[in-house]
């Protein structure tokens, strides 16, 4: 693996833990519940994201990555590939 | 001629049964739903009771990304509304749907999502930490909002919020929908999901509960001497009313005919009822001339009965005062005594269980009634169900607020 598959498998996991957080049920124990995210997820289509939840992954993003993603490049984002790529151009640009 | 309202569907979400037939073995067996809190640590709590619903699981009934949206008090009404429309034969007729109205009581809206936020904010002031979508969590008419998403139904969209008697006023209004104006179809009930810390802390704070920990199902008891307040209960009821014959022309099963409603406030103190029971009796009396009958016409009393020494002696006094001399002889029962009392839910559950009373000339005894309070001396069906030939039946709601709302249901 590569420096840069490995930069990119780290802000995977960040994320993925980060939308875990905030996609989660609330009060909810049972872990089938939770939603399954992979670098093929969808948050849309797979996962039933809105426009809100847009801006509270966003809110996240920003606060965990240290980053100023734009809400208008994100709303056309949907997949967790596409997302990563974004949040690793953003630190670059930073 | 007048536009006369059916009853076609019953869903209920109860703490003693989810789903119409469970709830009606259940609230005839006497069969408590009251039980030790199990939604959150209640050791600094006096209260440890209340009547959960249970047996559910809100992805039995919607998409887990609608789940994860919205609040329990949500979940719960779009969980009734689904049983309902399955029970009205209506899903499968879109075009029914698409210009329905949906009209549903909650007196507190997404209180636990409320709380959640307000403490992840005010902890340490940071508001960054309010999500986006709270405000549609939190929202009263979250529920029927969701509920017409989810069905494509686009008439009249409202949330009635006025305490316990949310769930007769939404009905009530939903009756006076189809009566007067042009919608065939109403989506209407009560949900509410009050089992949260601060719910449970400020009612506690007010005095008005209960604290029989020791033995739950025996903590709600109406009308006995030895009552010392009520239990919070959860749960919700989706009626679909229908104008008659376009409910008769899809052939859907009628459990009954809406034929009387009475509101009103009693402007008289913002908790406490008037102990005279005056403003209640005038809310009675409207509903029966509404109906076009008589007290003595009125076979059962599906009492509000919420085991406060308060509510109690002033409804009793009211029913004596609407109903004169016939006061002493129409059964009066109250379902809290064995479901607590369930707030915006509650008129909705009660007029459930009167529709399912006519259908099964069954009333629903008030349970844990053990020591007659001397000042409340009507027949409450103490302890057993009783059978009897039913033709009409009210249900009585009251709400903080002086406000009181009667429904009257008879079989067809």
């Amino acid at each position: 693996m590569t420096s840069e598959d490995q930069r990119r498998e780290k802000v995977f996991k960040e994320l993925k833990s980060l939308l875990t957080d905030i996609l989660k049920i609330m009060r909810e124990k049972d872990i089938s519940k939770r939603p399954e995210i992979t670098w093929d997820t969808d948050l849309e289509k797979d996962l039933g994201v809105d426009s809100l939840e847009t801006l509270d992954i966003l809110n996240a993003i920003e606060d965990r990555f240290n980053v100023d993603p734009q809400i208008h490049e994100a709303n056309s984002m949907r997949g967790v590939r596409e997302v990563v790529d974004y949040i690793i151009e953003l630190q670059d640009q930073h | 001629m007048k536009r006369r309202v059916v009853v076609t569907g019953l869903g209920v979400v109860a703490p003693n049964g989810v789903g119409k037939d469970e709830f009606a073995k259940a609230i005839f067996s006497g069969c408590s739903g009251v039980d030790s809190i199990t939604r959150f640590d209640t050791s600094k709590y006096s209260v440890k009771i209340a009547a959960e619903v249970k047996n559910f699981d809100p992805v039995d009934y919607m998409p887990i990304a609608v789940m994860r949206k919205t609040d329990r008090f949500a979940q719960l009404g779009i969980a009734a509304t689904k049983l309902a429309l399955e029970d009205a034969g209506i899903p499968e007729k879109p075009d029914i749907l698409s210009k329905a109205g949906v009209i549903i009581g909650s007196g507190l809206g997404g209180q636990n999502f409320h709380e959640e936020t307000i403490i992840a904010v005010l902890k340490n002031n940071e508001p960054r930490k309010a999500a986006a979508s709270a405000v549609p969590r939190i929202m009263p008419n979250a529920v029927s909002g969701h509920i017409a998403i989810l069905y494509n139904i686009k008439g009249p969209n409202l949330v009635i919020s006025t305490a316990c008697s949310s769930g007769a006023q939404a009905i009530g209004a939903s009756y006076e929908k189809i009566k007067n104006d042009s919608l065939d179809t109403v989506i209407t009930g009560g949900v509410e999901a009050p089992i949260t810390e601060v719910t449970i802390a400020a009612y506690q704070s007010m005095m008005v509960l209960t604290t029989r920990n020791g033995s739950p199902s025996q903590a709600s008891r109406p009308f006995d001497a030895t009552r010392d307040g009520f239990v919070v209960g959860e749960g919700a009821a989706i009626l679909v009313l229908e104008e008659l014959e376009h409910a008769e022309s899809r052939g859907a099963i009628i459990y009954a005919e809406v034929i009387g409603f009475g509101s009103n406030c009693g402007a008289y103190h913002m908790v406490s009822p008037n102990p005279k029971g005056e403003d209640a009796a005038l809310a009675m009396n409207a509903a029966m001339e509404m109906a076009g009958i008589q007290p003595e016409d009125v076979d059962y009393i599906n009492a509000h009965g919420t085991s406060t020494k308060w509510n109690d002696l002033a409804e009793t006094n009211a029913i004596k005062l609407a109903f004169g001399s016939s006061a002493r002889k129409v059964p009066v029962s109250s379902i809290k005594s064995m479901i607590g009392h369930t707030f915006g839910a509650a008129g909705a559950i009660e007029a459930a269980a009167s529709c399912l009373s006519l259908r099964d000339g069954t009333i629903p005894p008030t349970t844990n009634l053990l020591h007659p309070d001397p000042e409340c001396d009507l027949d409450y069906v103490p302890n057993e169900a009783r059978s009897q030939k039913l033709k009409v039946v009210m249900s009585n709601s009251f709400g903080f607020g002086s406000n009181n709302a009667v429904l009257i249901f008879r079989r067809m």
